[in-house]
């Protein structure tokens, strides 16, 4: 957090334009428009079914993996809507990667191959290209010390909070230029949580940050813009330390301060 | 805590606002009978002002530590985290506030009479009657969250301050006509300052009431 006033112009990464998404016939996003910005962390917040993660699905292409499920709108990135005929969406959920909440290490894999396999998937073959980017991808990931002994053993045998530092070292390996999270901490202790946070602070640097909380603390903690969505809609996007301090939207204030 | 026992307790917290607020409004009245009034029995009066002073210094101490708490366990934000910043401040004015009523009061015990002091004493009971209704307004203002009322009392310091100049001009030309006169006029020129000191706590408080609405911090913008 900074108590500097943002003079600096901001640079868009990401706009999304006239945003809806649906299951079947029942509609979960309504007309969405939002801009992330580059190299800031943005958390999405809202009550359960409000469509947090529908939306953080809607920007890597993988809402439309559902079966039934379509939206209309464009999400821009760097000036190319990724939903434009003939954009890939493999391509894109390599720039756009994506943590869950649980996290998912690949069965069977060690955890060398886990942070390798998405290099490997794109083409990187040159052994000590490999060691070098899985070296630095667990660095940044802040799990390098902890593993760095035994890269052999399976990505299953780490605790939950090392695994997901794992899964964000994987995300991280294609150098993507947005990272997604879906509750990342949510399944994980404090000191885990506290790990995580610090890790998304860090990253911020090279990578923008979008990530769905419960957690009203973390999004203030962690943070730097709040969109706080409900019933499909978004009714608030905006500085993490006004959110929190002074709401635009009487919503918003109802839901951050437990008046819901 | 639940939000339903946290709202009791920001209750709790801006009652004791209100009490102490009543203590201050009290203590100018008595303050205004030691001055004014011949009869009155000034040391009977100020023994009541100190005893106010001090159950005003203890309610500050309550509330500091209620609201410590408070913001230990609950971590509030928004419009809660605004209250309690809010209360904090004007808990702050309003023990200042005891101070200064009862530094009044000291001044005002052996005070000489004579008919030179006739103007000045007239126009230090229109301000200190002005300072008292800033008092009240803005302790209203508070208690209600009237962000208009804190307006109006934001406006009306500006006069505090020109009675304040008056008071000191009709007073130097008092010493100068019986410099017999000096050690009272001294006293009643302090009397007079700690007054537009308690106008500007006033105005603290209001400034903290429309903050507490609007999340604005106006202090230091009036055109001076
Ligand atoms: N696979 C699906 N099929 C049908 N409807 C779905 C599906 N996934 C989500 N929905 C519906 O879409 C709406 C938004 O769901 P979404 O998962 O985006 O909510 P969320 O904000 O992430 O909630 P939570 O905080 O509980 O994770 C909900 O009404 C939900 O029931
Ligand atoms: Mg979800």
């Amino acid at each position: 957090m900074s108590f500097k006033k943002g003079k600096m112009k901001q640079k868009t990464l990401i706009e999304v334009k006239a945003l809806s998404a649906w299951f079947k016939k029942s509609q979960a996003l309504s007309n969405i428009n939002l801009l992330i910005e580059k190299n800031k962390v943005t958390a999405i917040i809202g009550p359960s079914g409000c469509g947090k993660s529908t939306f953080i699905r809607c920007l890597n292409r993988l809402h439309e993996e559902v079966e039934g499920a379509y939206l209309k709108g464009e999400v821009i990135l760097e000036g190319k809507n990724i939903y434009d005929l003939g954009s890939d969406p493999v391509l894109i959920r390599r720039n756009i990667g994506m943590v869950f909440q649980k996290p998912n290490p690949f069965p069977g894999m060690s955890i060398y191959d886990n942070v390798a396999i998405g290099l490997k998937l794109s083409g990187i073959k040159k052994r000590s290209l490999l060691d070098e980017r899985v070296e630095r991808s667990l660095r940044n990931a802040a799990l390098w010390k902890e593993v760095k002994d035994h890269l052999s053993r399976s990505g299953q045998s780490l605790s939950g909070g090392q695994q997901q530092r794992l899964c964000i070292a994987r995300a991280l390996a294609v150098n993507p230029s947005v990272m997604l999270m879906d509750e990342p901490t949510s399944a994980l202790e404090p000191i885990s949580t506290a790990w995580i946070e610090e890790l998304i602070q860090k990253l911020k640097n090279q990578v923008t940050v979008v990530f769905v909380t419960h957690n009203m603390q973390q999004a203030a903690r962690v943070s730097d813009r709040i969109a706080f969505f409900l019933n499909g809609e978004l009714v608030e996007f905006n500085k993490t330390s006004w959110f929190f301090t002074k709401p635009k939207h009487s919503k918003s204030e109802d839901y951050i301060t437990g008046r819901f | 805590m639940s939000v339903k026992l946290f709202d009791e307790r920001l209750n709790e917290l801006k009652s004791l606002i209100a009490s102490m607020g009543g203590c201050v409004e009290q203590m100018l009245k008595e303050a205004s009978m030691i001055i004014f009034q011949k009869q009155a029995d000034k040391e009977k009066l100020y023994r009541v002002i100190r005893d106010r002073e001090i159950e005003i210094d203890s309610l500050q101490v309550k509330l500091g530590k209620y609201c410590f708490r408070l913001l230990a366990v609950q971590s509030p934000v928004a419009k809660d985290l605004r209250m309690i910043l809010s209360i904090i401040a004007t808990n702050t004015s309003l023990e200042r506030m005891g101070d200064l009523s009862l530094n009044i009061a000291k001044r005002g015990r052996d005070l000489k009479e004579d008919p030179l002091l006739e103007t000045s004493l007239h126009c230090l009971e229109e301000m200190l009657i002005h300072i008292s209704l800033m008092v009240v307004d803005c302790l209203d203002a508070f208690i209600n969250e009237d962000e208009n009322l804190a307006r109006q009392v934001i406006i009306q310091d500006r006069k505090a301050d020109d009675l304040k100049e008056k008071i000191c001009f009709e007073l130097k030309s008092c010493i100068l006509k019986n410099t017999k006169l000096i050690d009272t006029c001294l006293q009643l020129v302090g009397v007079a300052e700690k007054l537009e000191r308690i106008g500007d706590q006033a105005t603290n408080i209001a400034e903290e009431v429309v903050f507490l609405q609007t999340g604005m911090d106006i202090k230091h913008q009036q055109q001076k």
